[in-house]
């Protein structure tokens, strides 16, 4: 995360389109009083602790709120266990979260008529709670303070979902389909203008035509970082985690590609990054650096299984490591992991081979060179 | 009594108020780390809310030796000597209070000692900030934390110093501070404690998207 956002040009007019909403949060009486933090807290609890799904609105009248303070630890849970809870789309429960009033009622399927809809209710003296899966979205005094962009079930659910950190193989399966778009892949390669200036540079006696035809397949300078950024963000973009630490650094000083942490914290994953194929040095000029497939199997097979040692020494909760290689090589010469000897292991390293689990290959293809 | 067995009990006075604040906001069990964590971001954004240089929570140390979050070890000893007492039960799913009317409310009651107010107050205002979020939310907050970000970054498994000049978190927070006074037309309807809502709101891109 970049933290100086002082001179973060693009953070300083988020807040300037924010400003409205923002001013709002902040000068809203109800929303700083020590009361409505209980309630909404108390609220988000029930949510979590009862694995709360659909949609659902919960009303309170304004003035219980100065009540709040003497709830019971057990009353929003309580209410969870009320069938009434279950069966009815809108509550209105009192300071002690006891049901009230119940209605079955349809709540609105776009977010536009919601908005309309819970303004109104709040306007006639509600705090308006709007459970919708995981978010709570409140409407007090006839304004607005949402956590969901969406204020309906079914808009909601045909956002994209993301994927639970156990579903890591769905997730690179998809990304393996994303590496086909030619926007995608190009970014690993020479472009089309480089290419021309190497093959003048090369001497070489094919046509341009040919010669690019022939070299596409190489990489740019430093890809192995590009091909790890690249992974990195789509996986922090589709997937429920709630931080990757892009180099957290072993103290063997050997650096860890891309490190999951699931959202409490408990299970680590690890991903170590590789490539094969050419790629040019910096100045542009030859193919610098080429990588085959003994620098996988074995060399990053028994590098990867060191790590997990390492971490597992230094008490991480590793659950699985994976060798995740984006192969772009110019033939088709098959998956760099077949027919890995795992005889060749050290004990050690067999201790640790079960959490191990080696990707099938990111075939990168430059099938259109931009 | 010496200096250490008194600060483990003010630790025991400080882990059986968030056990309670937790149930008040529908946390029936926390997590040891859950603990470390709370108890760690209340010591590190002390000084962005209060004046005062002085630290009230100065007797936790914390180390950022491990990938878990910061821990301390006088936490972990204060949660052996409340279970020996049968205060708390621990299980797999979390810490749970296990006292209960006046022995509670003599543990809790602080009207005679002010320091033990404020601090109850600070705890307080942190657990609701919190709140806002649930528990399983207080691991992202101790783990984007500029300062712990830093010591783990540099792999040290140093003790993490709080000192003002060197608190890399208060320091990204009134840089952050100073991204609203430039862009907002009037920010003195926002409050420092504002501003730490506003800030872990940013973290999770909640308001401020």
């Amino acid at each position: 995360m970049d933290f100086n956002f002082k001179d973060n040009i693009d953070f300083k007019s988020l807040l300037k389109t924010k400003q409205y909403l923002i001013l709002n949060q902040t000068t809203n009486e109800v929303i700083e009083s020590q009361n409505y933090k209980l309630l909404f807290a108390n609220i988000k609890s029930l949510i979590k602790n009862n694995a709360f799904k659909g949609s659902k609105v919960i009303l309170i009248k304004n003035e219980l709120l100065t009540f709040i303070n003497s709830l019971e630890s057990e009353a929003i849970n309580k209410l969870f266990s009320s069938i009434l809870f279950a069966t009815s789309d809108i509550l209105e429960v009192n300071e002690k979260f006891h049901i009230i009033d119940n209605v079955k009622e349809e709540l609105p399927q776009k977010t536009h008529e919601a908005r309309k809809f819970f303004l109104q209710l709040s306007n006639s003296g509600y705090l308006v709670f709007h459970l919708l899966e995981t978010y709570v979205n409140t409407f007090i005094n006839g304004d607005e303070f949402p956590e969901s962009l969406f204020l309906s079930l079914a808009e909601k659910k045909r956002h994209i979902l993301k994927k639970d950190i156990s579903q890591l193989g769905e997730a690179f399966e998809q990304y393996r389909e994303k590496l086909k778009d030619q926007p995608v892949y190009c970014k690993f390669f020479i472009p089309k203008s480089h290419l021309a200036s190497y093959h003048k540079d090369s001497s070489s006696t094919e046509g341009l035509k040919k010669f690019i035809i022939n070299n596409a397949h190489i990489l740019n300078n430093k890809c192995e970082d590009k091909f790890r950024e690249d992974l990195r963000i789509f996986l922090k973009e589709n997937l429920f985690i709630s931080v990757i630490v892009k180099e957290y650094i072993l103290e063997s000083k050997k650096r860890l590609d891309i490190f999951l942490v699931d959202d409490y914290g408990e299970n680590f994953y690890l991903i170590e990054v590789k490539w094969v194929g050419e790629s040019i040095n910096p100045s542009g000029k030859k193919v610098a650096t080429s990588f085959k497939k003994k620098d996988i199997n074995p060399n990053a097979f028994f590098q990867t299984l060191n790590y997990l040692d390492e971490l597992d020494r230094k008490g991480e909760n590793i659950v699985r490591a994976y060798l995740v290689v984006f192969d772009a090589r110019k033939e088709e010469l098959g998956d760099t992991g077949k027919d890995f000897d795992d005889s060749f292991l050290t004990d050690t390293q067999t201790k640790h081979y079960r959490k191990f689990e080696k990707i099938k290959d990111l075939r990168v293809k430059n099938l259109h060179p931009s | 009594m010496d200096k250490e067995t008194q600060e483990l009990y003010q630790v025991n006075d400080d882990i059986v108020f968030i056990l309670n604040t937790g149930l008040k906001i529908g946390w029936k069990e926390i997590k040891r780390q859950s603990i470390n964590r709370i108890i760690y971001l209340s010591k590190v954004l002390y000084s962005f809310v209060n004046q005062s240089e002085l630290n009230m929570m100065g007797y936790y140390h914390f180390t950022a030796k491990n990938m878990p979050g910061p821990m301390s070890s006088i936490i972990n000893n204060s949660l052996v000597d409340l279970e020996s007492r049968e205060f708390i039960i621990n299980s797999n799913s979390g810490i749970k209070l296990n006292i209960f009317g006046e022995q509670l409310a003599n543990i809790l009651d602080a009207s005679l000692n002010p320091i033990k107010q404020n601090k109850q107050k600070w705890l307080k205002i942190i657990m609701l900030l919190l709140g806002k979020y649930g528990e399983n939310k207080v691991f992202s907050f101790t783990i984007n934390d500029p300062l712990y970000i830093e010591k783990i970054e540099s792999n040290s498994s140093k003790e993490i110093t709080f000192e003002v000049n060197e608190n890399k978190t208060l320091k990204v927070l009134n840089n952050f501070k100073n991204a609203f006074e430039e862009s907002i037309e009037d920010t003195s309807s926002i409050s420092k404690e504002e501003y730490l809502e506003l800030y872990f709101d940013y973290i999770f891109s909640q308001i401020i998207k």
